[in-house]
């Protein structure tokens, strides 16, 4: 179990101002000052450098790593390891200086300049260069440290909605990238629908970036912006992966949030040794929503994974232990919220935690952020609060050494969908996948029941139950893989907003769900999106008195049932007493059919249990 | 939810109060319970059988008063099942 902080050493401040002749033996003071005072917080390991490029190679080609080097060695001797992060996050003022190209131009077609973390265009070949020499130069200057245990590549890239550009470099890119997935033009123009709006090209060079436009993008051409824009941030990530893997023998990760990032959160964990997360603020999140995006970056990466100690699980790399500058009012941590939420990390499957960060700067723009020791350094709440938990944690490492969480039910998730749903044109707007899965997830939380994450294409036949919640894109392997699932005797539960697209976004010509109509034994004819506070009512057949009404909102699908078993029917509207849930016997499963949103198929009918539960299997002690 | 459980033979981990969030980590048989009170009061939990605490060492049996924002890590002992010691 490794327990740390997130540490800044450049950072700190020595009072002289730098004239001072004895400036080095300044900063060494605060090193050791801060090592020993951390070691006695029970910290075992550091993250450091990840924003350090400008101090590392002050100018073209002059790399610097003996401070860095220094900073590890002073960890040794207070017994602390190492994450080295590597620095690409922020590139040095003198590279935009002198390449301007390698800033980042945004979908008006207006250039973000120089002068902060992220100023650049992660298509540029001149930045991929000098990515790939900082690199290089900081695993040759400090691959061999005894104390170095694991690489952090990059930091949370995508950040500071970095995700897209739109620059001359990525224009290339894109086209090339096209080409290899569609090969020729007429299967370009034919995949991604350009007939619309007569919008066809003659080249690839003819494909726009979707830019700022009069009316929205083809939705095709959209998804496709999306897909490549994550394969050019995972790409970043892999190139660096390989150059660390090549050179050093240490692990490699990096730091995400759940799902927060326009990127394939799944593809980037195929990247890395072991999956980071950034955590959100304990402060005022409910504890279901952390909890949630705990168990999603823990699903990132269920094998093949290569933590510095070779335990199971995740790290969460950024815990934030204070106020965050996401906040507008950075109201105090109370007392015992770091303790719990520390615990809830742990709980669902971190074998390592490191806090955000040691000291608060007294420098830069996150003078005010999360962080465990004041500026002033005095001994602070924080400190004797994580002290405290230091020694525990100390207590409890050997005996959760090398377990990990299992979950006997799944939530299925793909970023395809999620971009698909993000698009402006929908049957609803007011349709929210997060919400949507988290009303899911609720239920199953509330309950101690745990999950996993997963993408329809992965292995599901360990999970006793799997949840599809509004799957709007499916691709054609997906369904199929569904179907196996349930073939095979699995239990799934979809929801309303499922199978109108396939990959290409193309919508079927047979009946919704998309080609998943002999799967849940149903059509869907119609569908009612509800304005906000409008509800139908779900009646459950033959249980609860009609005067029991359970709300069902956001969305109405209107169902002709072709030989699945009814559960529910809408209550009113010109489609009351239609279907709303439904389940289908399917090979030796089931398939269930929720085509509205609501809790209540979620909550306790009882009379359908008795309904439809014949002698189910026994249940396993728990 | 109940119906589904059954259905698909999906046990609650542990019973215990509302508010108290439950998590597992296992090895090999071992498993460590992780219960939380994310309430700002007592949570009083009623064991059954004894059970130990990695965090104070301590063995509960009978009632205890889950203090607010308090935490256990308690593991199975070997004879007993943590779902009958806990209610």
């Amino acid at each position: 179990m490794f327990f740390g902080v997130d540490y800044y050493p450049e950072y700190s401040v020595v009072p002289s101002g730098g004239d001072d002749e004895r400036l080095e033996t300044a900063w060494e003071e605060a090193w050791q000052r801060d090592a020993a005072q951390m070691a006695q917080a029970g910290f075992n390991v550091v993250r450091i450098g990840e924003f350090s490029w400008g101090i590392c190679e002050p100018q073209e080609g002059q790399y610097d790593f003996d401070w860095l080097r220094r900073v590890m060695d002073i960890m040794g001797e207070h017994g602390l390891q190492v994450v080295l992060g590597t620095p690409t996050a922020a590139p040095p003022i003198w590279l935009a200086r002198k390449y301007p190209e390698i800033l980042p131009i945004d979908e008006r077609g207006l250039l973000k300049h120089e002068g902060t973390r992220r100023a650049v265009c992660l298509s540029s070949d001149v930045f991929w260069d000098y990515s790939k020499r900082i690199v290089t130069a900081m695993a040759q200057a400090l691959g061999d440290h005894p104390q170095l245990i694991a690489w952090q590549i990059d930091n949370s890239i995508g950040g500071n909605n970095t995700e897209f550009s739109y620059n001359p470099a990525t224009l290339e890119e894109w086209h090339l990238w096209l080409e290899a997935k569609y090969k020729t033009v007429d299967r370009l123009n034919e995949l991604l629908g350009l007939r619309v709006w007569g919008q066809t090209v003659s080249s690839f060079d003819e494909i726009p970036m979707p830019r700022r436009s009069p009316a929205p993008h083809n939705p095709a051409l959209l998804l496709d912006w999306n897909r490549f824009s994550s394969d050019t941030m995972v790409q970043f990530v892999k190139m660096q992966a390989e150059i660390l893997h090549e050179l050093c023998s240490q692990p490699v990760t990096v730091t995400m949030r759940a799902f927060f990032r326009n990127y394939d959160h799944f593809d980037m964990a195929e990247a890395v040794d072991f999956v980071s997360i950034e955590s959100n603020v304990p402060l005022k999140s409910k504890v279901s929503e952390l909890a949630c995006d705990i168990d999603m970056i823990r699903s990132l990466k269920k094998s093949d994974i290569n933590t510095p100690d070779g335990d199971y699980g995740f790290w969460a790399m950024e815990q934030k232990v204070g106020q965050s500058d996401s906040q507008e009012i950075k109201s105090a941590v109370r007392p015992g919220i770091i303790r719990l939420f520390t615990y809830q990390m742990i709980a669902r499957g971190a074998s390592g935690v490191l806090y955000f960060r040691w000291q608060q700067p007294r420098i830069g723009p996150e003078k005010f952020n999360s962080a465990i020791v004041r500026h002033q350094g005095d001994n602070s709440r924080t400190l004797k609060d994580i002290t405290q938990l230091g020694e525990e944690i100390k207590l409890l490492a050997p005996a959760i050494k090398n377990t990990k969480v299992v979950a006997d039910v799944c939530i299925l998730y793909t970023h395809d969908n999620e971009w698909s749903l993000q698009q402006s044109i929908q049957p609803s707007k007011h349709f929210n996948l997060r919400e949507h899965v988290q009303l899911i997830y609720n239920a199953l939380h509330d309950r101690n029941i745990q999950v996993d994450f997963s993408r329809p294409i992965d292995g599901l036949g360990k999970y006793k139950i799997v949840f599809a919640p509004s799957l709007q894109l499916l691709s054609d392997a997906e369904v199929d893989r569904l179907k196996l699932y349930v073939q095979n005797g699995g239990t799934l539960v979809s929801t309303f907003n499922t199978g109108l697209v396939n990959q290409y976004h193309i919508s079927p010509d047979s009946p919704y769900p998309g080609n998943m109509t002999d799967l849940f034994g149903l059509e869907v004819l119609e569908f009612d999106p509800l304005a906000p506070g409008d509800d139908n009512h779900l009646t459950f057949k033959g249980t609860f008195p009609t005067s029991h009404l359970h709300p069902a909102k956001i969305w109405c699908d209107i169902i002709e049932p072709k030989g699945c078993q009814t559960l529910a029917v809408f209550a009113k509207d010109f489609y009351a007493g239609r279907p709303a849930v439904t389940m289908n016997s399917f090979g030796l499963g089931k398939a269930i059919y929720v085509g509205t949103m609501s809790p209540a198929f979620l909550q306790r009918p009882r009379g359908v249990a008795a309904a439809i539960v014949r002698p189910a299997t026994a249940p396993e002690s728990a | 939810m109940a119906w589904l459980r059954q259905l698909c033979g999906l046990q609650p981990l542990l019973k215990v109060p509302e508010n108290i969030e439950v998590s597992m980590r296992e090895k090999d048989g071992t498993r460590v319970f992780f219960l939380l009170n994310h309430q700002n009061s007592p949570v009083r939990i009623q064991f059954y059988k004894p059970m130990h605490d990695f965090l104070t060492g301590n063995t509960f049996s009978g009632n205890y008063d889950l203090p607010p924002h308090g935490v256990l890590v308690l593991d199975e002992h070997p004879e007993i099942k943590a779902a009958e010691a806990l209610a």
